[in-house]
């Protein structure tokens, strides 16, 4: 009898274990990198933006000649997920959202709808993680989609690549998920920002920057897009966005120029390497005026000069340069704040320094605090220490003195 | 009844897993109510505040070693009141576990099967269960053993692989709306603490080792508490407060959130194992606590029998009596589960012991 049962077992084991009934073949599977979003205001309506993966196996191979390695297809819906519900008529495969890894969202939708349709659709939805990237782009959504990056199969990893490196190594870009960009949509104070993906012109003949193989557009990254009240006002540039990074301390590399001690022809690059940095929310009861202190400490190592230069020792020289970086950094600093307040968006969470040490005035100021934002007095301190100076330490002239 | 025994460190582990399961699920202390930042206040008074509860409902049942609940709270407050005792408690071990076995049951469709029907997910798991508690409760304690490890393992992962991404600002300001919202925070998991009455059959059927036996739950429930405060403060200064109380499980938005060392993600679905495994145990435990209860109730020989029907009955009622999640989510608001669970917690423990000690002077003025 148990023998018979045992039997029965094994019986039922091969035929559960085997499939799923549900089961979802990779192969039937059109898997997304990038989406991207774009709206009509006039007639209320979201257009989803698709690339999918080619995964028709290796192009060019053989001597045939492949298909492109992705697709681009588009769809309208009054809402973000209906756009996704009507996407599914014209594409044969499944749709696959979990690997999606940056959506763009087209400037129009940013300032006319804002951040919250397509952000709640994406925490709501189960494939979709926050750990995707969010960008902005005021060119066209299916552009940036479409363009090629030539050393990268997919665009999608390209475009993820050039994010993170370029705000890893110089600071002028931002990377942003969503899971940030919920948090910050939810937190007195501070407003969310996002990547900022540009048009890059390039090819023609008097512009020989770019892309010069094959002399056609691409994307650039162009700083950050800020948001006030979940929608978009405006743009941080490059150098605004190093000033963003080295107040909140996100990134903390940058390549700055400083000009040479004594010399004005003669141009020391810095790399910024570590950096640290505090806001601190300062209240007047007297006055019943916030005020704002940051402090940022900056570590940098000299990467270039362009003249002969003598530095081995500490010297005034060495303060002079640090002096100068100090500048530098105050600048960028100066330059990114000037333009937040001129767009009364506080992307820095100055504000939230206030909600979160100083509660209690913060319940006075906060309900018209963009405004108190854009009058707020800041005072940044900035240290810097040089401290390394790569390979060699003196600049490259002719050796005068006897060794 | 078969003489049956579970050793003390089984039972250790059994506790630490059944009050660990649901906090990972549910997370009622975030998402209960409004402390929002500041759950993990409310976590650490949770901690004192189930501590006392455990300490008045163990040293009770040291007192009548060898005994159910069922069994000797009719010694206590005579006959009549002493069963209704016993079937208020039953009641509430078929009720936190039909919620249990039903958040399981939402947190796979909506997570990661959104295709299968609700009944096969929680048959699947009441009827493992079952087959467990019918080969006899020591299967429970070995799997219990068998499972500790990887659990501990897991919790450690929830603890561990989001801390790069920890964000001290997301916790700030502290208590800046006073103390009463994190006190609102605490009534839900204290009123959850009642399943702790599985003590009250457990302790019945561990092997007798009096010098350890009274800190078992004191220490496997305390550490399960703390770890939860812990997962708590990890999970708002990643994913944020109120991201973390609008999640509808705030674990899995916190698993999803993060990329491990820049290529591990999708580590959500090995918490959500590891929560199955919890879940086995502590709808075991109740299962088997349920069954014990009744058959002390009727005075029967053996609880085997009463299994299958009971398990068929939980399958029912996890699936069809709440009708969507919002209203399981309204039946563990704080204004309807936190006097429910508070009163089904404190109130027969108030009665027994006041019986208890009332019986105690009464004896001693009598000279007995």
């Amino acid at each position: 009898m148990k023998n018979k049962i045992l039997i029965l077992y094994i019986f039922l084991i091969i035929i559960l274990i085997s499939g799923c009934w549900d089961r979802q073949e990779p192969e039937n599977r059109a898997i997304i990198l990038v989406a991207g979003y774009d709206y009509n205001p006039r007639r209320d309506l979201y257009k989803l933006i698709l690339q999918i993966n080619n995964t028709l196996g290796p192009q060019n191979e053989e001597g045939t000649e492949g298909k492109p390695p992705f697709w681009t297809v588009s769809a309208w819906g009054s809402t973000p997920i209906k756009a996704i519900a009507n996407i599914r008529k014209k594409v044969s495969r499944n749709i696959f959202y979990s690997h999606l890894k940056i959506l763009v969202i087209s400037d129009t939708l940013a300032q006319t709808k804002g951040l919250v349709p397509v952000m709640d659709a994406l925490s709501r939805t189960r494939q979709s993680r926050p750990t995707i990237q969010i960008a902005v782009t005021d060119a066209k959504v299916e552009e940036i989609l479409n363009f090629e990056h030539p050393i990268e199969s997919v665009a999608g990893t390209g475009l993820r690549n050039l994010i993170e490196l370029t705000e890893k190594e110089l600071g002028t870009a931002i990377t942003q998920t969503g899971k940030e960009v919920l948090n910050k949509l939810a937190t007195p104070g501070i407003e969310p920002i996002a990547i900022y993906l540009q048009k890059r012109n390039s090819g023609s003949e008097n512009d020989s920057e770019g892309d010069l193989t094959e002399k056609k557009p691409g994307v650039a990254l162009g700083g950050l897009v800020s948001f006030r009240n979940t929608k978009m006002v405006g743009i941080l540039n490059n150098e605004e966005a190093q000033g963003w990074n080295f107040i909140s301390g996100q990134s903390p590399t940058a390549v700055l120029n400083i000009t040479y001690p004594q010399k004005k022809d003669i141009k020391a690059t810095v790399k910024t390497k570590r950096t640290d940095q505090q806001i601190i929310p300062l209240y007047d009861e007297k006055l019943n005026q916030p005020q704002i202190k940051i402090k940022t400490t900056v570590e940098g190592k000299i990467i270039d000069f362009t003249g002969p230069v003598s530095l081995k020792k500490e010297s005034k020289i060495t303060h002079s340069l640090e002096q100068r970086l100090a500048e530098a950094v105050r600048n960028r600093i100066k330059q990114a704040l000037e333009k937040s307040r001129l767009l009364k968006s506080d992307i820095y969470g100055l504000g939230n320094s206030f909600y979160r040490q100083k509660n209690k005035q913060w319940e006075k100021i906060n309900t018209n605090w963009e405004k108190r934002f854009a009058e707020l007095p800041v005072k940044i301190e900035v240290k810097t220490s040089i401290s390394r100076s790569g390979m060699v330490n003196h600049g490259l002239k002719k050796n005068t003195e006897r060794y | 009844m078969p003489q049956e025994q579970i050793s003390g460190r089984q039972l250790w582990f059994i506790l630490f897993m059944m009050r660990s399961s649901i906090i990972i699920s549910f997370f009622p202390i975030l998402t209960s109510a409004e402390a929002g930042r500041n759950a993990w206040l409310s976590g650490i008074l949770v901690f004192f505040g189930s501590e006392i509860f455990i300490i008045l409902l163990n040293s009770l049942d040291q007192r009548f070693p060898g005994q159910t609940i069922i069994e000797y709270s009719p010694q206590i407050i005579g006959k009549i009141p002493g069963k209704i005792l016993g079937l208020l408690i039953l009641w509430l071990f078929l009720q936190i576990s039909i919620i249990e076995i039903r958040l399981y049951g939402e947190l796979i469709i909506t997570g990661f099967l959104p295709e299968t029907p609700m009944l096969f997910i929680i048959g699947i798991m009441v009827f493992a269960s079952f087959f467990c508690i019918h080969n006899g409760v020591e299967v429970l304690g070995r799997t219990a053993d068998f499972i500790f490890f990887i659990f501990i393992l897991i919790l450690i992962g929830i603890i561990l692989t989001p801390l790069k991404e920890f964000n001290i600002n997301n916790l700030q300001p502290v208590m800046a709306q006073g103390i009463k919202p994190v006190l609102r925070g605490t009534i839900v998991p204290l009123g959850l603490i009642s399943q702790v009455w599985v003590i009250g059959i457990l302790n019945a059927i561990t092997k007798k080792n009096p010098k350890y036996k009274y800190w078992i739950p004191i220490t496997s429930i305390g550490l399960s508490l703390l770890l939860m405060t812990i997962i708590v403060f990890i999970t708002i200064g990643v994913i944020g407060a109120y991201e973390g109380s609008r999640a509808s499980f705030p674990i899995l938005t916190l698993m999803r959130s993060i990329i491990f060392t820049h290529f591990l993600e999708r580590t959500e679905i090995i918490i959500i194992f590891g929560w199955g495994m919890g879940l086995f145990i502590s709808v075991s435990t109740f299962l088997y606590c349920g069954a014990r209860g009744i058959a002390d109730w009727f005075n029967l020989n053996d609880y085997k029998f009463l299994l299958l029907p009971m398990s068929i009955i939980w399958i029912y009622m996890s699936n069809y009596s709440f009708t969507n999640i919002f209203t399981l989510y309204k039946f563990m608001s704080p204004q309807i589960f936190g006097p429910y669970g508070l009163s089904l917690l404190l109130g027969p423990l108030l009665i027994l012991w006041t019986g208890y000690l009332v019986k105690s002077i009464y004896r001693k003025i009598k000279g007995w």
